[in-house]
Order: structure tokens, then sequence, then C-alpha cells
């Protein structure tokens, strides 16, 4: 497929695992605009076919956007003719293959597993089984091993030992693990991941033998304080990738790229990390991805991007998770209801059961969130548990996903992200509502200058800047008095009681100085009762105040929680 | 906008190992198409322990090597003691898979399975891959939640209408072998005597939420609509009273494919489902209106304004109670 030198437009594709979106990006006056995005579920009555979905989304994107993009054939039109039909280029993202399944076999619980688990959840991977092989004295322990023979993961991660430590034990894992996997048929037998003591490579090697397929990376864990994951995420990653080139119809849909599928999370990342450069190089700007089937929480910061992704759980096919994960009750905090358990379970499982649906009732919409939240604070807590290193100041917070997106209310978005998260201190809020990031991520891999523009002038919804106090003060005590000076207006005075989340009007466009005077016993992240100066840029929300505390405080009253819950709400807006 | 209820033609799919049956040959519902093979068990057997050895002097005492078929109670190896030989005996017949750290792996055989047609029909395809796509005419109904293997057995119908219980009283012993429908499901009781009087399996507009959080009933069970909802969609039902009697094939949660019940049938011409359009019969899909059925009153263009103030794409629908309200296509099924 010839192309221009300097493609003028584009269709970018995010082939999720319930929706597939489609966006349409041309020049408009000299600058990349978005003209028109649609979506189309990804799987058909015969199942997934990525090419399939891509062809219905853009079909109803050129009734939306009045021009012609396929032909008669239903094959992409590049590149634009004369009479605009067409587009000059087509880029595509997707996270329609599951993750990874990998079992990971260690030395000891502590170290070795702990640190190769925590690679997978960064890399598109999933542990399903893990294993210490220390730990095991007696045959009846061994069960899970056996497991592997029984149903066979993808990739089987052996760690284990400092380098230059001993060697005998990770030798005699091998001879254990080519021993169980002997008879299984070639096509089903896992991809070996040694990333152990290096030392032990060659007996390693040696006592799994020629059959199985064996990639060697540097060891996660080479030395007590010493964690270096990179090399094994690569090849997960890598793995990953090839996983996706087999999603149905995902070959057929590459020759109409310009370049080859990249995942969603990868393009989500370059697309936040544009997003983070666009504000100040020195950002430290954490993305959050609440989707049908997976939640990912991304770090960009100094120390580059750090992936946390939790497969399984999400706000569509991905509830069984977060009902596997969290009780009822614990969904049942975030209600400004008092819901009876068999009417969230409904609530929830029907809209499991139906994952293209959309909730048509403010209580269906609320328990949704509730799971979002859910999902939301488990993932991150992994990613907190992950970077260690990583230090946790957040300047901007960057929140998608079909439950953000669809969310009829800014303040609802907000409240779900603060919620999730618990923030402290100063923190712009934006989120994708059109649904564009991956596939201005995908498309900044061909036309970086284009994604740029888009993300600036379409791409980005401001909510406003979030200011939240840490430490805990009895509820309706005066926890901050702030001044607001807008250049050019008039100063505003105001006071927010303990307890209370609310909004001080900014617009979008808007920057402000607030001087803050927090309580003696709250932190606005100078410490306790320390006052502050700070330069706040406004939203559609504006400044938003959260002074409820941190850690956040649920009552356990179910009647006193749904209240609370209601105030909140209504704080930021939606009554 | 996906179509749960089908009535017409459509290839039903059978995964086997081994296929028994060639493209073009006509089978009933009950012919055995194939035969899959799942691999037998992977066992660990500890040979050092009971014979007081390390684990790398244990090749000493082996009576077996790596490759070899064993039978039950055969001896793997055995050692003399002072006084007393120990011997570790093969517990059931198999292959020795590994002898590593101490242990030997032994390898159980293979479990076969005879895989049914599940509808009478034309074998249209056999792939390389064992999947054998039998064409068939009749009813299929794709179900929203379900639980349990597969089942079959002439439909029986338990209730009056499509919003009745499918209460215990109505699981009896000469419904033994059936598929029971009714519009809904909400005791335990209910589904405990249809497993102990070998109902073959329940089919039904909802299941309350307490039941649906459980899995492993012990018997299939669909339900049309999702957890929760008191009735079955008046067509569905209808289209299942139509069929009484009738053979059901009914797959639970843990089959290939999901939950779904299918009967075959010869069709008249003219039972495709409807186009989009206005007057056409739609099934809505979400709460409040789960399993509603009503008609298309207006195709409004553009995005519309929901009760909740997202912007969306959608129909205006009529109830058959008079009430009229705006869904979005992704809430909507058209029915046949």
């Amino acid at each position: 497929m010839s192309q221009p030198q300097q493609p003028e437009s584009f269709l970018a594709a995010d082939i999720g695992s319930t929706l597939t979106r489609v966006c349409l990006i041309d020049r408009v006056e000299g600058i990349y605009r978005l003209v028109a995005r649609s979506q189309h579920p990804t799987r058909g009555e015969d199942g997934i076919d990525a090419k399939q979905a891509v062809v219905g989304a853009v079909r109803r994107l050129e009734e939306i956007a009045h021009r012609t993009l396929l032909d008669d054939a239903g094959e992409m039109i590049s590149p634009e003719r004369d009479d605009g039909t067409g587009v000059d280029a087509m880029v595509a993202c997707s996270s329609a293959a599951k993750p990874l399944r990998c079992a990971v076999i260690g030395l000891t619980a502590d170290l070795s597993l702990q640190g190769a688990v925590r690679a997978c959840t960064g890399a598109l991977a999933q542990a399903t089984t893990t294993l210490a092989l220390g730990a095991l004295r007696r045959a009846a322990e061994l069960a899970p091993l056996l497991g592997l023979a029984d149903s066979p993961p993808e990739a089987i991660i052996l760690s284990g030992g400092f380098d230059n430590g001993p060697i005998a034990p990770l030798t005699a894992g091998a001879e254990l693990l080519a021993a169980v996997l002997a008879d299984l048929p070639a096509h089903e037998r896992p991809v070996i991941i040694y990333a152990g003591n290096q030392e032990a490579r060659r007996p390693v090697a040696r006592a799994l033998g020629d059959d199985l397929t064996l990639a060697v990376v540097d060891n996660v864990r080479p030395s007590e304080g010493i964690e270096s994951p990179r090399e094994l995420q690569r090849e997960l990653l890598r793995l990953y990738g090839e996983r996706l080139q087999l999603v149905p119809g995902m070959a057929a849909l590459q020759r109409w790229c310009s370049v080859p599928v990249q995942s969603s999370p990868d393009a989500l990342a370059l697309a936040l990390q544009y997003l983070a450069k666009r504000h100040d190089p020195s950002t430290s700007l954490l993305g959050v991805d609440v989707g049908g089937n997976h939640t990912a929480v991304i770090g960009v910061g100094k120390r580059g991007v750090n992936l946390t992704l939790r497969g399984g759980l999400g706000t569509a096919a991905g509830l069984d998770g977060v009902l596997a994960s969290a009780s009822l009750d614990d969904l049942r905090r975030w209600l400004p209801l008092d819901v009876s358990l068999d009417t969230l379970t409904a609530y929830l499982e029907n809209a499991r059961l139906w994952p293209f649906t959309l909730p048509q009732t403010l209580d269906d919409l609320l328990a949704l969130q509730a799971a979002a939240r859910e999902a939301l604070r488990q993932t991150f807590a992994e990613w907190q548990a992950a970077s260690l290193a990583e230090p946790l100041r957040l300047d901007l917070i960057a929140g998608r996903g079909g439950v953000l997106s669809g969310c009829p209310h800014p303040g609802l978005v907000a409240l779900m992200l603060l919620d999730g998260l618990q923030p402290v201190g100063l923190a712009q809020l934006v989120y994708d509502r059109d649904s564009v990031w991956p596939q201005l991520g995908a498309v900044a891999a061909v036309a970086p200058l284009a994604a740029s523009q888009v993300l600036n002038r379409d791409g980005l919804a401001h909510l406003g800047t979030a200011l939240c106090l840490s430490g805990s003060v009895r509820t309706g005590e005066r926890a901050l008095r702030l001044r607001l000076e807008t250049p050019g207006g008039p100063d505003h005075t105001y006071e927010v009681a303990a307890g209370e989340v609310r909004c001080v009007p900014l617009p979008s466009d808007a920057e402000a100085s607030v001087k803050l005077w927090p309580h003696p016993r709250l932190d606005v992240g100078l410490g306790p009762g320390a006052p502050a100066q700070a330069q706040v840029q406004g939203g559609a929300l504006g400044l938003i105040i959260d002074a409820r505390g941190r850690p956040l405080q649920v009552s356990a009253d179910p009647q006193e929680r749904a209240a609370a819950q209601r105030r909140w709400n209504n704080g930021l807006g939606r009554r | 906008m996906s179509r749960s209820l089908w009535i017409g033609e459509w290839t039903h799919t059978q995964s086997c190992s081994r296929s028994l049956v060639s493209p073009g040959e006509v089978v009933s519902a009950d012919r055995c198409v194939g035969i899959s093979i799942a691999r037998g068990p992977l066992i660990l057997i500890d040979v050092a322990t009971p014979l007081g050895l390390a684990p790398d002097d244990v090749r000493r005492a082996l009576a077996v090597s790596v490759g070899d078929a064993v039978h039950r109670d055969q001896t793997l190896a055995s050692l003399r003691r002072r006084y007393r030989r120990r011997s570790v005996r093969a517990p059931d017949a198999g292959l020795v898979q590994g002898i590593v750290g101490g242990y030997l792996l032994l390898r159980l055989p293979d479990v076969e399975t005879q895989i049914l047609a599940g509808v009478a029909g034309t074998v249209s395809d056999v792939t390389a891959e064992g999947q054998v796509k039998v064409k068939c005419n009749g009813t299929r109904i794709h179900g929203a939640w379900g639980d349990g293997g597969t089942g079959r057995g002439p439909l029986a119908l338990t209730t009056e209408g499509a919003d009745g219980e499918l209460t215990w009283q109505k699981v009896s012993r000469h419904l033994t072998g059936c598929v029971l429908v009714g519009g809904w499901l909400g005791e335990e009781r209910a589904i405990l005597r249809a497993r102990q009087f070998g109902i073959a399996g329940l089919l039904v507009g909802g299941i309350a939420a307490p039941l649906a959080r459980h899995t492993g009933w012990g018997l299939p069970i669909v339900a049309t609509e999702g957890v929760g909802v008191p009735h079955m969609a008046p067509t569905f039902y209808r289209a299942l009273q139509q069929r009484a009697g009738c053979v059901v094939q009914l797959q639970g949660g843990c089959a290939e494919g999901g939950p779904m019940a299918s009967i075959s049938h010869a069709v008249s011409q003219g039972a495709e489902n409807s186009a989009l359009e206005v007057g056409a019969g739609v099934r809505l899909t979400r709460g409040p209106y789960l399993g509603y059925e009503g008609r298309i009153s207006a195709l409004p263009e553009g995005l519309q304004r929901t009760a909740l103030g997202g912007l969306t794409e959608g129909a205006q629908i009529a109830l058959p109670s008079g009430q009229r309200l705006f869904a979005p296509w992704e809430n909507l099924e058209v029915l046949p």
C-alpha cells in the first residue's frame, strides 16, 4: 500500500476485549483534529474477529462523518483520494488478547517469587500459579506443579537464587519441570523463561532438555535489595505481541496498518508520556484505565513508565474478578443509597452478563462505579507495591475507560478517581471523555505531531485541580481556609469543613493562585498544619477540595454512609 | 445488535479429538459424532521416603524405567532392609513419565468420552482440528446466565406463563429426564429437588441473586434474561411453549459457547429475525426493563439525551403497557 510522505488523514483503531473503537483524524485549517469516532462490539455472533469489528466501527464512522472510507468489498481506501474518500494511513492497537497466563516458580516465596510476580503485572501477564520449590517437602505439596501438565500456561518463569548462589535447587526444579511437561504435545508446551541465578543458566538449560523452548533473561533478584525486572518484562511483552497476532482477524487487519499493531497498554503509555510532556518535563503523571476486562495503572515520571495491569478485573466481563476479590459490603460502601446485597448482585451480574449494554438508571450506574472504584483501588495498591522506588507525588491524574467516558456527569468521574486512588496534595484531573487515548498513542508511532495536536485540542477533558488533605479531624470542624486569587478578578476566601468534598468554580482555561491554611492536624503536602501557596488550573469542576482526610473513612452505618456519599456527590455538582 | 433467539438454520459445532462422521451424513441429536480424549491425570509417587532413601539414591531401588507401562499394584521400587523388603507399588495402571528427585511421575490412562451431535441435522464440515459442524434447523436460544454442563431431554413447561416461578412443588418425579421451563427460579429447594429427581436441566428467564452467587449446582441451568429478573421474555417463552415435548439440548455455563438451548425442528419460511425498523419487536437487555419486550415506535436521528443525562443513539420503544421510553441501541435486541 503506497503512502504519501506526510499523511494528512488517519484511521486509528483500538480493538478491546469488549468494544472496538475507531477514530478519524484529519487536518482542519492546517491542524490535525479529531473528526469523528465510533464503536462496535468486538465479538460477533461467531466470536471475536478483529477486522470485522473494525469494519463494523468504520461503517458507522462513515455514516457519522459522511465520508466513504471503505470500498464495496469492505477494504480500506488508501491513500485518500481527491474526492475526499479514504484515508492516508491506518494504525491500530489492541487488548483483545487476554493477558499471558504464566506460572511463576521460585525458590522462596518472599524474594524471587514476589519479584517475578510483580514483573508479570507490568508486562500484560498474569501469574496464575505460583510455586516456591524451597517450601515443598511432600508429594501433596507438589500438586500445583502437576497442574501445569493438565492445564499448561503459556509461559513458565523459573526464578530464584542470588547470582553466585547455590545451583543445585534450581537444577532440581528444572529437572522436575521437564519431567512434568515431558509428554505435552508440542503446541501446548509453554515457553520457559529463566530469570534466576545467572551461574545456573547452563545446568538449568541442560536439565530442561531440548524439547522445551527456553529464554534466558536477567535474574529478577540478582542480590538482596536489588530487583531487575526489565528484561523479564521485555520477554513477556514480546510473547504477548505474538499472542496478539493470533487473535482472529488480526493478521488481516495488520495488512491495512502502516505499522505493526501495538498492545493497547503500550499505546496508552505512549499517549500518557505525551500528556506528561505537554505539562512540564518534571510532571509526575498517574494514568488509570478501567476497561471491561482489565484495569491498568501507569505511572509516568522521571524514572520512566511503570505499568501494572490486572487482567480479569473491570466493569464488564471483569466484574467477575471484582466480585471474587471484594465483598459486596466493600462495594456497597461507595453507594449513596441503601441497597440490599441481592439488588447489588443483580446490578453487577447483569452488567457482566450483558457487557455491551449501558446503564439506564442512576442506581445501576452507581453500582458499576462502585465496582470501578474497587478495581482502581486494588490495582493502584499493586502498582504502589511494584513501584518501590517511585515517589508518590501525583501532579496529574489521567483517567480513562468505559465507566468514566460513559459517565454523564464530571463530578462522578472526579469522585471515582479520588475514591479509588485517594491522592494527597494538589493534582490536576483529566480524563479521556472520547475514548481516544490509546488510538492517539498508536498514531504517535507514525505521526507524533498529529497525536500531540489532537491530544491537546480534542483529546482532553479537564475536570480541574484536586486539593486533597491527609490526616483526620472530627467531621464538621474547619479543615481548610483558602484564598483564591484570579488575575484581574476579585479574591475569594473559602472555608471547608472536615468530611466534605466541594468545588470552587474556575473555568478550564483559567489559572489562579491559591493560599491554603489547613487545620493543624491536616496536611496539604507540606506537613500537618503547614500553610501553602500554589498555582492551580481550572476545569469543568474548577478547584476540587477533598477534605475527607486520608485514609478515607467510610461509616459502617448504612444510612450514615449513604447520606455522606450523597453529600459528596452533591458537593461535586451531581444532585 | 446481538440476537439471543434464533429460529431458522444455524451451524452447531462440537469439538472432539477424533470424529466418527463425514460431511454430508445426516445425524440425529443422540448420534455419537466423535470421541473426546482427555489425557489421564499425572500423579506423583514418593519413592524415597517409604524406602528410607535419599532422593539421589532412589535409582538403585527402581524396578521400572521412564517409558515403561505398569499395571496396578506392580512393584515400582523395592529395597531389602535388614530382615524386611520394603516396596512401592503402582496405585493404578499407567505410564512412567519421569523419575526425579526421589519421585516417580505416573501418567494414568487417557479418558475417552463420546460426543453426541446434540442437534439433528446434516454434517457440513469436519475440520482438521476435530470440530464437527452440523447444519440444522430449529430454535436456538443464547442464555445470559448459566451453570453446569450439558443435558438433554424433552421440554416440559412448568409454569402458566412467562412470569411464573418454577417452585419446588412443580418439580415432580414424573418429569425425570425432562428439561423444565419456567419464568424464573427463586428457591434453592427447586434446584435440589430437580437434581434429586434426575431432571435433565432447568431453563428459566431469571434466577434470584442468592442462587446466582453460587455455581456447581449439579445440573445444567440456563437463565435467558439474567439475575434478579422475575420473568422470561414473552417471545422466548412462546417459542418454547410451541416446542413443548421436543427434545432440547441444554448447555450450562461450563460448556463451550456459553449457556444455550437448542431444539431441532422444521422451520417454515419467513421465520427469520425482523429488520430494525419502526414496528419491529425488540427485547430490552438492561435494567430496569431487562427482559421486557416492546415495539420500535420511532427512530430518532442523531444523539439523544438519556434519562441519566448522557448522549447516545437509540430508538423510542412502546411497551405493551402503553409506556414509551428511549433505549440505547446497545440495550436492544431485535426479535423474530
